[in-house]
């Protein structure tokens, strides 16, 4: 089969991946810091999400073999070895977190009476098995589970519409938008998810225009994380929805039109455990396949078993409750996020401008030499 | 110059394996005793040894298995002409007595298939087939007759494959009848059937028809060197090719597509996949296969598109619905009781009162009981047919729930599944479905939904990661070609249908211009 991913399945990856865990947990904090403007403040950040889809289109174009191959010809053998390395720490870091945070949702509120320990071995014994799959088909997979979670998201916003207040969303940029756009920096971490692309350089089908998937997927997520913002507002206020842990889910429970247009909450889990399960899929595989380059092994499925057996029981023991997991992913986890998804890569697409000028004046050098 | 080298018994016994390989002799007894040797036990064998020429001093021999040829035409072309007519020619044997073989195959033997044979093993291999092998003494080449006859199926409409509109002829057991019906469809000198001998002991007649200029060469190739790699004692049907053939071999899921109709192979082929048919079989297996060709019915073609679109849509509803709704209803009932608006789960939890099984021990009971009466309503003669289902019927509909052993939702649950699960055009795939739901049940039984969406996603991946014959199981769902797309999940009207499928015919897309 051919390993390469369509512009489309770029697209679609980018989308799950943007919106694993940030759909669960962001709406709050959003809520809580630009209260009825959320909606803007999301969009606002969005400009940013916009800007890093860009860096990160160029660094794709760059990498035309891998993500190792370039860190290492841009930092040297060994400094881009250990960057490489500290990367799949991360990767398996970012991957029990992720995956502990969903559980802890779903113990906390949907099925209560299941052991942490049940639901992330089959969340990762799912995602191990799709990231032993390899990336053609987990892009597939992207394909299809898209459409069904934009039917099932579509039929959610449209059911909330009949039950909000818009007077709710009142009012609008009271104190300007210069304080919301000062804000708008630290909510950027959502669209960061997307630097994970850049890992999949050698199975991108045209590099050159990857930028184009990555924008678009930023700009989808705008607009769905904006509405869903939007709605939650309107439909609680903003100091109900700031009180609510997980005021998307709350919402969607209080459905009720007509009398037979109810308990949509099925709808919510199912696109939330699709992305979830494609979110640990792809960091399993890119862990996988970026430790195989590391290690110059010809395959990657060799990795992903031991990149399972370390995340499983990390995501247990990680911390102790809903809370504390909460406030150090609120404090000190999306800064952690920031330095391997904007500033390294920052640093990165720097010097390969810098490395590219140094060439260009040593070919003219060169030529001026010659004549 | 007819040789005739001096008569009498080979010299040393040779064994089976040993004579087949060999040539046949110019010595007439040494040719019939080594037929002898290999016939030996085989009662319905026929060794017709006669005399014939001007002097009736040649010998011949006639070989055939008796009810595989038509004993008329042995006698009308063969006999016949050689022991009565022969006479008649005026120069046949006066001037040519020298060359009696050629004389016999050109102007004598009055069959329109005549092929000529070297060796016992071809000799074996004929008259395995129903043809009749004429050997004359003195010559060391046999003359193949075809005067194939048996008693067959007549062709008549598929059993599996029933249609309200449309042609309904079927294929039978016959090859050579089965490939007239699908030439007369397509009278054009690109459509080839090709012939391949596979099995040690059957050597079943294989044929690989396909449209040259539109089957992409490289499959044509990839079914040729995956079918010359079989080495198996025997081949009773098409399955055997599959499972020997298929990319994937620990798959619940086919990966060929098997119909007794000819319009449905004729019309794949347009498309540019590959035919394989074997003798002795009525099912015909199309490559490569794609998992939403299996829900499209030659039907789908013969009705105005509009209500041909939504009847396909109903199949893809059917395919969920056999997959996910036993597994979705254990799941609420044991986990997500919210989930079900209040009326409705008084009414569920006032019916499973008294029932003593948790819901997935109810349902797979149920489901299991339902397979067992299906599969029993298969296999039962047909005359005590009604009886099971009478049986079946109250066991399940009645007596179970009176009993308290099950609730009535769960049988409606699982009658609902058992119609939808047959709405699959193809069997096969039906059945796989059907083994399918069976993990997802235990997965909702013990995670809810969770364990329904994970079983989901694993399912999808594997299906994602399957290929046939190198083309992705799910296209054109995934990866996604919008062109296809429109002829997937609906009916495209015919002034619409203007390119073949991408993956199949990537060379020669132009159906209509």
């Amino acid at each position: 089969m051919n390993d390469k991913i369509s512009g489309f399945q770029l697209y679609s990856i980018s989308i799950f991946i943007i919106f694993a865990t940030a759909i669960i947990y962001e709406p709050r904090h959003v809520i809580e810091i630009a209260q009825s403007n959320g909606w803007i403040l999301v969009l606002l950040s969005g400009i940013w999400g916009l800007l890093l889809a860009w860096l990160y289109s160029q660094l794709i174009k760059r990498g035309q073999t891998g993500f190792v191959p370039l860190v290492e010809s841009l930092m040297g053998k060994w400094v881009g070895r250990l960057i490489i390395l500290l990367y799949l720490v991360f990767i398996l870091f970012h991957c029990a977190l992720s995956l502990r945070l969903f559980t802890d949702f779903v113990i906390s509120v949907v099925m209560v009476v299941l052991p942490i320990s049940v639901l992330v071995a089959a969340l990762l014994l799912a995602s191990a098995y799709i990231a032993r799959q390899g990336i053609t088909a987990l892009a597939q997979l992207c394909q299809i589970l898209i459409w069904v979670n934009s039917i099932f998201a579509l039929l959610i916003l449209l059911a909330v519409t009949g039950q909000v207040d818009w007077n709710n969303l009142l009012p609008v940029l009271p104190e300007g938008i210069l304080l919301l756009a000062r804000a708008s920096w630290k909510h950027t971490y959502p669209y960061t998810e997307a630097f994970w692309m850049v890992l999949l350089v050698p199975f991108i089908h045209d590099k050159k225009r990857a930028g184009i998937p990555l924008l678009v997927s930023v700009l989808f997520a705008m607009f769905w994380f904006s509405s869903f913002i939007l709605l939650i507002t309107a439909y609680f206020n903003h100091y109900l929805a700031g009180i609510f842990t997980f005021p998307a889910f709350s919402m969607v429970r209080g459905i009720y039109l007509g009398e037979f247009i109810q308990r949509l909450d099925a709808l919510l889990i199912a696109v939330w455990i699709n992305n979830i399960v494609i979110k640990t899929s792809l960091l399993l595989f890119l862990f996988a396949h970026t430790g195989a380059d590391l290690l110059r092994l010809q395959n990657h499925r060799p990795l992903v078993l031991p990149g399972t057996l370390i995340v499983a029981p990390l995501s247990i023991l990680i911390f102790d409750n809903v809370a504390q997991i909460q406030n150090f992913h609120d404090q000190l986890f999306h800064l952690v996020l920031l330095f391997f998804t904007v500033v390294l890569p920052l640093v990165f697409f720097l010097i390969s401008l810098w490395k590219r000028g140094e060439n260009r004046a040593q070919k003219m050098d060169s030529h001026t030499t010659c004549s | 110059m007819r040789y005739l080298p001096p008569k009498g018994q080979p010299e040393e016994p040779l064994t089976d394996a040993q004579i087949l390989t060999q040539s046949l002799a110019y010595d007439l007894q040494t040719n019939h005793t080594y037929l002898e040797q290999l016939l030996q036990g085989c009662s319905d064998a026929v060794m017709r040894k006669f005399k014939f020429g001007k002097d009736r001093d040649t010998d011949a021999l006639l070989v055939y298995f008796d009810g595989l040829v038509s004993k008329t035409e042995a006698e009308a072309s063969i006999l016949y002409p050689l022991m009565l007519e022969m006479d008649q020619i005026e120069d046949a044997v006066e001037t040519q007595a020298g060359n009696i073989y050629e004389n016999t195959r050109d102007r004598l033997l009055a069959v329109t298939d005549l092929l000529e044979c070297d060796t016992f093993e071809e000799v074996m291999q004929h008259i395995a087939s129903g043809d009749g092998v004429l050997i004359i003494d003195g010559y060391n080449q046999g003359l193949v007759a075809g005067i194939r006859y048996w008693q067959g199926r007549p062709v008549e409409s598929p059993d599996q494959e029933v249609i309200v509109k449309g042609p309904n002829e079927g294929f039978n057991e016959t090859l050579r009848i089965n490939t007239a019906l699908l030439r007369r469809r397509l009278k054009t000198n690109c459509f080839k059937i090709e012939s391949i001998s596979i099995g040690r002991y059957t050597k079943t007649n294989t044929i690989i028809c396909y449209i040259k200029g539109v089957a992409d060469e490289s499959l044509i190739q990839e079914v040729k060197n995956r079918l010359e790699k079989i080495d198996i004692d025997g081949v009773l049907d098409t399955n055997y090719l599959e499972e020997l053939m298929e990319d994937h071999h620990y798959s619940v899921f086919p990966q060929a597509e098997h119909t007794e109709r000819p319009d449905r192979v004729v019309a794949h082929l347009l498309e540019g996949r590959v035919a394989l048919m074997v003798d002795g079989s009525p099912w015909a297996m199309v490559v490569p296969a794609t998992l939403p060709q299996f829900w499209i019915s030659p039907e789908d073609y013969y009705s105005r598109y509009v209500p041909a679109s939504l009847i396909r849509l109903l199949r893809q509803l059917a395919f969920l619905i056999t997959l996910l709704l036993p597994s979705l209803y254990v799941a609420t009932i044991t986990y997500h009781q919210e989930m079900i608006p209040t009326p409705l789960l008084l009414t569920i939890a006032a019916s499973r009162e008294g029932v003593p099984f948790p819901a997935l021990v109810e349902a797979l009971m149920m489901e299991i009981t339902f397979e067992f009466l299906r599969e029993a309503g298969i296999r039962m003669p047909r005359a005590i047919g009604p009886a099971i289902s009478i049986v079946g019927a109250l066991v399940i509909g009645d007596a179970a729930v009176s009993a308290g052993l099950v609730s009535t939702p769960m049988v409606v649950v699982v009658a609902f599944t058992g119609i939808a699960s047959f709405i699959f055009p193809a069997y096969n795939a039906g059945m796989a479905i059907r083994i399918a739901r069976f993990p997802m049940l235990i997965l909702a039984g013990f995670l809810g939904y969770f364990g329904i969406m994970i079983g989901l996603i694993m399912l999808l991946v594997r299906l994602a990661s399957m290929t046939s014959f190198g083309v992705p199981y799910l296209s054109p769902l995934a990866p996604t070609n919008q062109g296809d797309l429109s002829d997937t999940l609906v009916r495209r009207p015919w002034w619409a249908m203007r390119q073949r499928p991408q993956n199949i015919s990537p060379d020669n897309r132009v159906r209509q211009e």
